[in-house]
């Protein structure tokens, strides 16, 4: 299957979680865990009478994002209303932003760019809006599909939200999880998402294949379900179009447990959403002069800090990239090269061991980091550095400091981790090996590449302890005794 | 000036709005309808093809709002006008 | 026949004066005025809640308090009727709609925290056309308001109850709301005054949506005093509405001057005084444009011919704003409900919204989706919109050449009941002369004109943006000159 016959695009939704406030009423962002409906006042809750009152910050966050994408701003803020009928909905409509006549959204035309298999591509951005967020709906039975009724909890709604939406440029579900991998650190970089919350970030994903149609995927809740559930579809409508089945145009629901995309109810009408420019909120002007001042304090972008941590750590592209990836790994290691230096070590550590194991214990990485603080893990480079243990001990320690929450040193001294370098003691079991191994030591002595295999049984011997250049140095000396050369 | 028949029209409008035409009040419905339609029509007799619309009138730079937490409302408040509730929780229909 | 007291033909200007004096008449005068609702309101019928009089009498008790502590309320102990389009917290709110039949709104409009604020009592709610959706009260879901000056003609709408409870001395004063004419109609209807402020100047905050971008809440008195008196307390800044002006500490009451505060110049509309008037309603309004001549102003003539596609581009934009407003009444969180369980939310919200809707408010609802909806939002929504601007544009430039317009408030005096309801054209004519002030966002009052026939005849008055302290002016000059203020219609006059 080539990747050239799919088009992939984006509809990221991302909540502003830095907003003290909702987007229209002063009723608190921070929703979360609040008992149902406590987090509402007319204004969310769509009141008969009330009004809505921009949250000025919402707009000054949704213009970094803009600067940050390399969007056109535009001169003037709009906003539109959606209408379309929903339990989620309090005011069945929703207060957004639309590209038509009196309507404009606040940001058009910018880009993102994404590594792509070593190389670089540029993703474009067609445009960001700015809107609320609906409630949650809860099915009591659990499923959507099962549930009689619906149970409605009204505290999310009115939420900051900015949609951000590209074009199709994206070619796989790699590069779709690309895509918001950059995006998502982009966010964080600004300061403006914790990405970590749960329904923070939530992606609506259009896909079409050649000789197919569009399908649009709803409501995705990660990167690693973006690309599951773009794959899910690549095979499912590739199938289709190979039996001749037509692959409908419609809008499919991405069932993060069954992991599968199943059709949403088939509407009898087409989408009508009557956009209209919202008579309850004015146009405000965005001028130039606040443009420019938020351009002034914009903070240090991805792509900036990528650079620099290649030319001031001496970094590798590659992990300069991954650190880069997620603002909490990125800080973490500063932080960790700011108490004990070694960039090249620590790079290498956070990237290939922390990051892999955070990943696949599936622990966020911002707790992960209070467990292995940048003062463990300095030490564990101590350690390596002055031999006390070796790299492969280093290695082992790293998923069962994150696993049992327990301090470095005593893991270190507990499992009697510490690197065995006394030449006694490692040439009794080198005789041992010598005495156990008689055909191996043969091939050593004639195939000096052999040599690794009795190296390996004394590590086996000491449970990885042994200090694998010694023991190399000291079984070399031993066999040369043997054979009876000088 | 309708791209459709009356009836139709009435069908896919009120699907719109969720708003159901009993058939006693159809043909005033209709009536009536056709009436104000012709009337709103007169207004395409103008070319207006180079006027920018106004949508408000508002000439001053709208209120907004500095990011300040304010007072919400009460359970009790919030729940006093719905009719079914469970676990504090407002319910609603089916979805699917 | 009971003699009441004289407390109760008082305007509310001086009521306050005298409460201030002595606040134990606050009583005597709470007492009265439900003595009165007590005899008038079984023929008129204004409220559709109106409060118990003990919990009145409680409030009034608690003014009496704060005035002995030397309180200085603009509006102590004043009764006020509220219409029912107005959120009062824990007093139900209507919208004179089977679809709000039970909403206890959980907090106050803004002009009703001011109007509390000042020492007003919110006396009830009053009856209006539903939704707002109409010009003569008869669209009420509940039943209809008659005008008491004669009692088989409707009293206006859609603010149709505040206008009849002022006039029949049912409260000192009241609350209209005025989309495309809802205040100024039933205010010259029943003859008394009522404005409809620029655009910004009230807030909406608490203003059940209409015509958003058209609406105002304004004040309805007996007289032009009484009405600058509530225009100042419920006038200027409130940030919880993105629309309000950022004007403070308005007095109005300033401009309550027997002589022209400026050498005015009046101009009458040439389209306003030609086809499809009434002769009496002419004839009146020749007489009051006399009385400002007779003040030394000039009076002059004027054509703006795309007044005659206002009256279409209003109601394409009201029925458009309304489709969306009108959106959330679903069932869900407030109002009529039907049980959901089992059936989806298409199913739910149409039952809901096809019992809870009348006929008027569902054919509004359904041409304003029309002309939003896609392959039509440009020949009509837009199209509309183009419209007012012209006609914005036209005013502005207007009101470079002069203070103020004037045109009959109405082309008709009050229809018989059922007159204006056979046609929904005849209906939506007798809101021509006053949707321009809502299309272009300028302040407009309605005075009384004359008495022709035991009937009202209404003027109005158009200004510039924050002109209403010149409009104040004039309209007093008028009052004056023409003694017409604190009427006593017929149907009433054996009671007050
Ligand atoms: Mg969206
Ligand atoms: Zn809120």
């Amino acid at each position: 299957m080539s990747n050239l016959d799919i088009k992939i695009g984006l509809e990221v939704h991302t909540q502003i979680t830095s907003l003290k406030t909702k987007l229209f009423c002063s009723c608190p962002s921070d929703y979360r865990g609040k008992p149902p409906n406590t987090n509402v006042c007319p204004v969310c809750l769509g009141l008969p009478g009330a009004l809505p009152v921009v949250n000025i910050e919402a707009i000054r966050a949704a213009l970094m994002v803009a600067l940050a994408l390399k969007c056109e701003i535009s001169d003037v803020l709009v906003f539109t209303r959606k209408h379309y009928f929903y339990p989620d909905l309090p005011k069945n409509y929703q207060i957004s932003q639309y590209d038509g006549p009196g309507s404009i959204p606040i940001a058009k035309n910018g880009y993102i760019v994404i590594g792509v298999d070593g190389g670089l591509k540029k993703v474009r951005i067609r445009r960001i809006n700015i809107e609320e967020d609906p409630g949650k709906i809860v099915y009591p039975t659990g499923s959507l599909l099962t549930s009689k009724y619906t149970l409605i909890d009204y505290n999310r709604s009115g939420i900051a939200l900015l949609e951000i939406v590209s074009e199709p440029d994206l070619r796989s579900p790699k590069e779709a999880r690309a895509f918001i991998d950059k995006l998502r650190s982009i966010l964080e970089h600004l300061g403006l998402v914790n990405t970590e919350l749960e329904g923070a970030l939530r992606v609506d994903a259009n896909i079409s294949l050649a000789g197919g149609s569009r399908v649009e995927i709803k409501n995705i809740s990660s990167a690693k379900d973006v690309e599951r559930a773009l794959t899910y579809e690549i095979i499912r409508q590739s199938k289709a179009l190979e039996t001749g089945e037509k692959v409908r145009r419609e809008t499919r629901h991405w069932d993060a447990i069954r992991k599968v995309t199943v059709p949403l109810r088939v509407k009898e009408f087409e989408e009508d959403y009557r956009y209209f420019p919202d008579p309850d909120l004015p146009p405000v002007k965005i001028s130039l002069k606040l443009i420019e001042e938020i351009y002034q304090k914009l903070p240090e972008l991805p792509d900036q800090r990528i650079e620099r941590f290649i030319k001031t750590y001496g970094l590798s592209d590659y992990l300069a990239t991954v650190l880069v990836s997620e603002k909490v790994l990125a800080d973490y290691f500063e932080e960790c090269v700011k108490y004990c230096g070694n960039p090249e070590i620590i790079g290498n550590i956070v990237v290939n061991d922390f990051k892999r194991w955070v990943d696949e214990m599936d622990i966020e990485v911002s707790k992960a980091v209070k467990i292995l603080t940048p003062n463990q893990l300095c030490q564990l480079v101590y350690m390596l550095n002055n031999n006390i243990i070796n790299i492969k001990i280093l290695k082992e320690i790293i998923p069962k400091v994150l696993k049992y929450n327990k301090d470095v040193n005593t893991i270190v001294y507990e499992e009697n981790y510490i690197d065995i370098s006394n030449e006694e003691v490692l040439m009794r079991i080198i005789d041992e090996v010598i005495k156990e191994n008689p055909k191996a030591v043969k091939d050593a002595l004639i195939n000096p590449k052999a040599v690794n295999y009795l190296v390996g049984q004394v590590m086996k011997k000491t449970r990885g302890r042994a200090n694998p250049e010694l023991t190399n140095k000291l079984i070399i000396k031993k066999l040369k005794e043997l054979s009876g050369t000088p | 000036m309708l791209k459709e028949d009356l009836k139709v029209w009435l069908e896919r409008i009120s699907k719109l709005s969720l708003i159901r035409i009993s058939s006693e009040e159809e043909e005033i419905i209709l009536n009536d309808m056709k009436k104000i339609i012709e009337f709103f029509n007169t207004i395409n007799s103008l070319d207006l093809s180079n006027v920018e619309p106004l949508f408000m009138v508002l000439k001053d730079e709208p209120v907004v709002r500095d990011d300040e937490v304010g007072e919400s409302l009460s359970v009790d408040e919030v729940l006093k006008n719905v009719k079914e509730v469970e676990g504090g929780f407002i319910k609603g229909p089916k979805t699917a | 026949m009971i003699i009441l007291s004289k407390l109760i033909r008082k305007g509310a200007t001086e009521l306050v004066e005298l409460f201030k004096s002595d606040p134990r008449l606050i009583e005597e005068y709470i007492v009265s005025v439900y003595e009165v609702i007590d005899r008038v309101e079984d023929l008129v019928r204004s409220y559709i809640t109106l409060r118990p009089l003990n919990e009145v009498l409680a409030d009034g008790a608690k003014v009496r308090e704060t005035l002995t502590n030397g309180f200085k309320g603009r509006l102590a102990g004043l009764l006020v009727a509220v219409k029912d389009v107005i959120v009062t917290k824990n007093l139900r709110t209507t919208c004179a709609s089977k679809i709000l039949y039970d909403f206890i709104p959980p907090y106050n409009a803004t002009v009703i925290e001011r109007i509390i604020g000042e020492g007003g009592i919110v006396v009830g709610k009053t009856n209006m056309d539903e939704f707002a959706m109409g010009s003569t009260t008869e669209n009420s879901a509940f039943f209809k308001t008659r005008n008491p000056w004669d009692l088989d003609r409707v009293p206006g709408g859609s603010s149709g109850g505040s206008a009849v409870a002022v006039a029949a001395y049912e409260a000192s004063i009241a609350l209209g709301s005025d989309t495309g004419g809802s205040i100024r109609v039933p205010a010259a209807y029943t003859g008394i005054v009522g404005i409809k402020p620029t655009y910004g100047l009230v807030s909406r905050y608490g203003l059940i949506s209409y015509g958003t971008s058209l609406e105002q809440i304004g004040p309805m008195a007996r007289n032009v005093s009484d009405l600058a008196l509530l225009l100042s307390v419920i006038a200027g800044y409130d940030p919880h509405d993105s629309t309000s002006l950022k004007v403070r500490d308005l007095n109005y009451m300033e401009f309550l001057k027997p002589t022209p505060m400026k050498k005015y110049r009046i101009a009458i509309i040439r389209e306003c005084v030609s086809e499809g008037v009434d002769n009496t309603v002419l004839t009146a309004f020749n007489r009051s444009l006399r009385r400002f001549e007779e003040e030394g102003l000039e009076v002059l003539e004027v054509s703006i011919p795309i007044i005659k596609y206002a009256l279409p581009a209003y109601y394409i934009i009201a029925m458009a704003e309304a489709s969306s407003n009108l959106a959330r009444y679903d069932g869900i969180r407030y109002g009529y409900h039907v049980s959901v369980e089992g059936r989806t939310w298409d199913e739910v919200y149409t039952e809901v919204r096809s019992e809870g809707f009348g006929l008027e408010v569902k054919k509004r609802i359904l041409l304003g989706t029309f002309v939003l909806s896609a392959g039509y939002y440009d020949q009509y929504y837009l199209k509309a919109s183009k419209i007012r601007k012209l006609l914005y544009d036209e005013f502005m430039k207007l009101f470079k050449e002069v203070d103020v317009v004037v045109t009959p408030t109405t082309p008709t005096t009050p229809p018989r009941f059922g007159e204006a309801l056979t046609d929904p054209l005849k209906l939506y004519l007798l809101d021509t002369y006053t949707v321009v002030a809502n299309l272009t966002g300028l302040p407009a009052i309605s005075i009384p004109s004359d008495i022709v026939n035991d009937v009202p005849v209404g003027l109005q008055l158009i200004g510039p943006r924050l002109s209403e302290g010149y409009l104040i002016n004039l309209a007093y000059i008028h009052e004056l000159k023409s003694g017409l203020k604190d009427l006593v219609p017929t149907a009433v006059s054996g009671y007050v």
